[in-house]
């Protein structure tokens, strides 16, 4: 037996890997069902619009650890963005999503759901120009197999002249979950909405960056009487491997007339993904 | 090809062969244990079917195996992955002049960068084949098996006593292999199988299954 496979010489080598293996920090996560929740109402005072609204455009936007909150207004105030009524945002903190509020003027419920490596709450929030009258934080299943990150979506009740409109704001898990995981985490959120009103917008970061993992995911959404109003908008992050389609927007109960990405620098590795639908 | 075509591909290598290391029950074992004082090594090229997401997947799985007699009717071995060992016995209980009975226990450990349903990144395997050669003639051998593995797959954080995401699975199975000796020392064999994973917590999962040939040296062992 040569030297260095002597069992003597491998302890180290073991308890090195030991030390490894348990090392890894855990993530400091935000079970609770109720919060933390932060919101507020930037929008004009006044009275709400009595016109019907003749479309309904919603924003999704990953703002990747709301490191870039300058940039990302300035894309949020230039058309085609400018002017959305729901901004759906993800891996934001509190401070961020209430300055993108106030400089937008508009209403916004946040909920993080842990803690990111930079020590920054990590979480969804929903901002809109039309009321939120009831928001919630939907716990997803199936945390991060590394450091137990868990995930959330954030929901919130609209009230569009009177028609109440349900948005959900949405972070899946990495690829590194497993896609079975993932679809798990869709299936949550369309479950969470049961016995709401018939007008529902999904969208969010689906983290559909594997192979087949978007089929899946659309097939999912389809099967459960949901439209990708996004389709077709193309890839949402540029990255080292190319582009992937990340981001999606899934609807009940509108018709989604225009949809793209702004492609254009706006603070994040995500590109902001937009719909316009028709208001019923 | 430009740089970007060329990092996806490699990505998409590094994902092929990674992610499906535990996944393959393949084995591609016959029931004649290895005799005393030999080693066989092989070389085996499966192609796996597995549940990922909520559909069927497929992917080659390249492993190396070895066994080494250790008595007269037993043998000791494994099969190597890319991030995977299993290690096993395997003993002869019966032989006739055509039949041969053996049991193969064997314990696995993988590591799986990708979780994918009920595989995490820390993959215990533990079970045991039973296997049944017919020796149709000096070249060609039939060979059946019927296994039963436990499963315990978790995250990276049970090394720190946190178990959240766990699985546990039985996953009964049976395999159909065929082997021809191209020389008395060098073996070609067929085989394919399935298993039926049995999540205790989630229930039943998809059937998962593969099918591959190996190439199997064999030679005496110096003194």
């Amino acid at each position: 037996m040569s030297q260095s496979l002597r069992p003597k010489n491998a302890l180290p080598w073991a308890l090195l890997l030991l030390a490894l293996l348990t090392a890894c920090p855990q993530a400091e996560n935000y079970a609770d069902e109720t919060g933390p929740r932060y919101s507020g109402d930037h929008r004009a005072p006044g009275p709400v619009a009595t016109e019907k609204p003749s479309s309904v455009s919603v924003v999704t936007f990953n703002l990747s650890f709301a490191e870039q909150v300058t940039e990302a207004i300035t894309a949020l105030t230039r058309p085609p963005l400018a002017g959305a009524d729901v901004i759906l945002m993800q891996e934001m903190d509190a401070t961020s999503v209430d300055r993108i509020a106030r400089e937008l003027g508009l209403a916004y419920v946040y909920y993080p759901g842990s803690v990111a490596v930079d020590g920054d709450d990590f979480g969804n929030a929903v901002l809109s120009r039309w009321p939120i009258t009831a928001d919630w934080k939907i716990n997803l299943p199936h945390d991060d197999p590394y450091r137990q990150q868990h995930r959330i979506a954030v929901a919130a009740t609209l009230d569009i002249q009177g028609a109440p409109v349900q948005v959900v704001s949405v972070h899946n898990a990495t690829p590194i979950v497993g896609l079975g995981a993932r679809l798990d985490q869709a299936e949550s959120i369309i479950d969470a909405l049961e016995g709401t009103g018939p007008l529902r917008v999904i969208a969010g970061d689906f983290n559909t960056s594997d192979p087949g993992s978007l089929k899946q995911t659309v097939k999912l959404f389809s099967e459960r009487g949901f439209q990708w109003a996004s389709e077709g908008v193309g890839d949402t992050v540029d990255s080292v491997i190319g582009g992937l389609p990340l981001d999606s927007v899934f609807v009940q109960g509108l018709s989604p007339v225009e949809r793209g990405v702004d492609t254009r620098p706006a603070g994040s590795d995500h590109h902001p993904v937009w719909v316009r639908f028709a208001w019923p | 090809m430009t740089t970007r075509h060329a990092i996806r591909a490699l990505w998409l290598g590094v994902v092929l062969v990674m992610a499906p290391g535990c996944m393959s029950g393949a084995r591609n074992l016959g029931a004649a244990t290895t005799p005393v004082g030999t080693t066989e090594v092989g070389v085996s090229l499966n192609t796996i079917a597995f549940e990922r997401g909520r559909e069927r997947a497929y992917l080659p799985n390249p492993e190396l195996t070895f066994r080494k007699g250790a008595g007269e009717n037993w043998d000791w071995g494994g099969r190597l992955t890319l991030l995977g060992l299993e290690l096993g016995t395997r003993h002869r209980l019966a032989e006739r002049s055509r039949w041969t009975l053996s049991v193969a226990p064997s314990a696995g450990l993988w590591y799986v960068p990708v979780t994918n349903n009920s595989t995490e990144p820390v993959n215990l395997r533990l079970g045991a084949q039973t296997l049944l050669d017919y020796r149709l003639s000096r070249s060609w051998t039939v060979t059946g098996g019927a296994s039963l593995m436990g499963t315990f797959a978790g995250p990276l954080t049970v090394f720190q006593g946190r178990f959240n995401g766990s699985h546990l699975l039985a996953s009964p199975g049976g395999s159909l292999g065929v082997a021809f000796r191209l020389r008395p020392n060098l073996e070609l064999r067929a085989e394919g199988g399935l298993e039926l994973p049995f999540d205790l917590r989630e229930g039943r999962r998809q059937v998962t299954g593969y099918a591959g040939l190996t190439l199997r040296w064999r030679r005496a062992d110096g003194r």
